[in-house]
């Protein structure tokens, strides 16, 4: 296993077209890293420059301490799971997994070894002898999976390997992948465009825009501190809500159109500079809690737009006069259509951004 | 109402049969007829051109293996048209695999230039391969019509390869490079296997070509060693007497190869052209 690093590495295609910007990545040796972002940020380009697919154009990229801007896929020692699986459709299981050590000429005994070790991890022991057109879309992708296990390779690269499975079966791969890379100690780069699996499986997340990384950090670094609008918009399902207004000349209190909210004395003297000046306020779904005694000048007020109950929790979507807001309560809370609701924040979790550069302010 | 539509209804019907009835009648006839004239006696031919055999003369067949030497030059046929079928996939194949899934400069240009090629007369190309084959002395050789063949049919082959190997998943291949395959592997171990329908549709329309052709038997071949079957065809007739019902069954004989290798494969040969026409 290995780690990668990735230092100003830039791709422009033709036409002048930066696909990623001066990205600067370091993967630790036997760590899950997530790409994630919306489609066209660039993460699929940064796993394919890591892979060797596509040419770097400026920049160093380095695996296990060797620089391998020039060095041909097969030499990285990099294993690569698809999205569409990419399994050969005139090959087996068992030839589609040992395809890739047939082509190095490992001894015949080693291949079939580290194929049935790898089936058995997969559980498709049962599956070597078929074709890709006779499994379904869940044992493709552990035939994928199981494609890169065998080679034992210093880096394994996953370009969005769940997206075309179903919901359910998704969840289950998801489990099923971070199992496997706390059993191989192996080093993993994985793309995807869903926040729940960068969420869920990732030790450290990159999270990138039209070519730029964002911000890079552990799940929970990111859904609570949060750089800038775009990640704590993009990070967390609701995600976070943002309602504009501005600090009051006092900066105690933040006035939005509708209402206001008094400030502790610590968010206060964070945004005393942005005094009468316009700023976005951010609070999670989950640190939104109903107040009967609320008022104007000390909860957010709206009406209720749209209930949704999912049994452990209530969604409550409530329309302002610029926003649509969501709060997540509890499911037996009592409340309909058109209600007017106010909703106090948990101001200690609650985020504010600069209008303008949409940095978070702190 | 009613009446109006039982009206159409009747009037489709009668059209519709009217309308494959001629296209049979223009298609099938003098295909029967021939079947028909090939169990004739030679006065039967003469007298009634129309009419079914008296007696069905089966001898016919065996006269036109017996004299014609059909045997031999069935086999220089096979031997010509499967020759000039792998040469030509051979060649067709790394050109398409090259124009399909690589780029470089003038891609284009050079790919449109090749497949121009069909469009040129076959007759057109005529003094030309004779030159080229006479120069290779090649000329009365099995193989200087082999070689002819494949190159005749490299634009078709070359249009129809492309269209099945630029449909291949770019993923594939990419996961062939990082598996480690090399250029050459790629095209053998990956992308040739792939194309397998493919190379069955272009190889049919080589084969074909190859067994039925004519013109270039006759332009480059002068003896029996490397005459095929469609020029064998020719010597039933002689300045003195034509023996027609023989030739006609020389003639059934020379066609049922075709129709067998169609029958074998038509699900391809249609598959392979209306492939990509629409949405699978």
């Amino acid at each position: 296993m290995a780690n990668v690093i990735l230092e100003n590495i830039t791709k422009v295609y033709p036409g002048d077209v930066k696909a990623v910007d001066n990205a600067n990545i370091e993967i630790k040796d036997q760590e899950f890293v997530v790409l994630v972002g919306p489609s066209g940020c660039g993460k699929t380009t940064t796993l394919r420059m890591i892979a060797g697919l596509e040419e770097i154009t400026e920049g160093t990229l380095t695996i296990d301490g060797k620089v391998v801007n020039d060095v041909p896929p097969k030499d990285r020692d990099i294993a690569m799971v698809f999205q569409n699986y990419a399994l050969y459709p005139h090959m087996t299981v068992y030839d589609n997994m040992a395809f890739g050590l047939k082509i190095r000429k490992f001894p015949k005994a080693d291949i079939d070894a580290r194929v049935k070790e790898a089936a058995q991890i997969l559980s498709i022991g049962n599956l070597l002898d078929r074709k890709p057109k006779a499994l379904s879309g869940g044992q493709r992708q552990r035939v994928a999976v199981g494609r890169a296990i065998v080679r034992h390779p210093k880096v394994f690269l996953f370009d969005e390997p769940l997206s075309n499975l179903d919901a359910k079966l998704r969840v289950q791969m998801r489990a099923e992948i971070s199992s496997l890379h706390h059993r191989l100690k192996a080093t993993m780069v994985y793309v995807t465009h869903d926040q729940v699996e960068a969420m869920t499986m990732a030790d450290k997340i990159v999270v990138m825009k039209d070519g730029l990384i964002q911000q890079i950090g552990g799940p929970l670094e990111l859904y609570n501190s949060p750089n800038n609008l775009f990640v704590a918009g993009f990070i967390g399902s609701p995600p976070m809500n943002f309602i504009e207004g501005r600090v009051a000349d006092n900066s105690n209190v933040f006035d939005a159109v509708d209402f206001r909210l008094p400030l502790t004395s610590q968010k206060a003297s964070l945004v005393a500079s942005y005094k009468g000046s316009p700023v976005i306020f951010g609070v999670r779904p989950e640190d939104l809690t109903l107040d009967p005694k609320g008022t104007e000048d000390n909860a957010v007020t709206g009406s209720v737009l749209v209930v949704e109950q999912l049994g452990e929790q209530l969604h409550l979507h409530v329309e302002m006069k610029d926003a649509t807001i969501i709060a997540k309560v509890p499911p037996q809370t009592k409340v309909a259509v058109g209600d007017k609701v106010f909703l106090k924040p948990n101001m200690e979790k609650a985020h504010f951004f600069d209008k303008e550069t949409e940095q978070v302010i702190r | 109402m009613r009446r109006y539509n039982s009206f159409r209804s009747i009037s489709t019907g009668t059209l519709k049969w009217l309308f494959l009835g001629f296209f049979f009648l223009y298609t099938l006839l003098p295909f029967l007829w021939l079947i028909l004239s090939s169990f004739k006696t030679n006065y039967e031919f003469t007298t009634a051109p129309f009419s079914f055999p008296e007696t069905w003369q089966f001898e016919n067949y065996v006269k036109a293996i017996r004299i014609s030497g059909l045997p031999r030059l069935f086999v220089n046929s096979l031997i010509v048209s499967v020759g000039s079928t792998a040469l030509n996939l051979f060649v067709s194949s790394l050109g398409a695999f090259v124009f399909a899934r690589e780029r470089f400069r003038f891609q284009n240009l050079l790919l449109n230039i090749i497949i121009a090629g069909v469009l040129i007369p076959i007759i057109g190309l005529m003094v030309p391969y004779f030159k080229i084959i006479t120069t290779l002395r090649l000329y009365d050789t099995k193989l200087g019509l082999i070689v002819t063949y494949a190159a005749i049919n490299l634009p078709i082959s070359v249009f129809l390869l492309y269209g099945f190997m630029k449909r291949i998943p770019r993923e594939l291949e990419e996961a062939a490079v990082i598996d480690g395959c090399s250029f050459r592997q790629r095209y053998s171990r990956v992308i040739i296997p792939l194309s397998r329908m493919g190379l069955v549709t272009a190889g049919i329309f080589v084969f074909l070509y190859s067994w039925n052709d004519f013109i270039y038997a006759l332009l480059l071949t002068s003896s029996v060693k490397a005459r095929t079957l469609q020029l064998g065809i020719r010597f039933f007739v002689s300045q003195f007497f034509t023996d027609y019902t023989a030739m006609f069954a020389a003639i059934v004989i020379t066609i049922l190869p075709s129709i067998i290798i169609y029958i074998i494969f038509h699900d391809k040969i249609i598959h392979g052209l209306t492939s990509g026409s629409v949405k699978e």
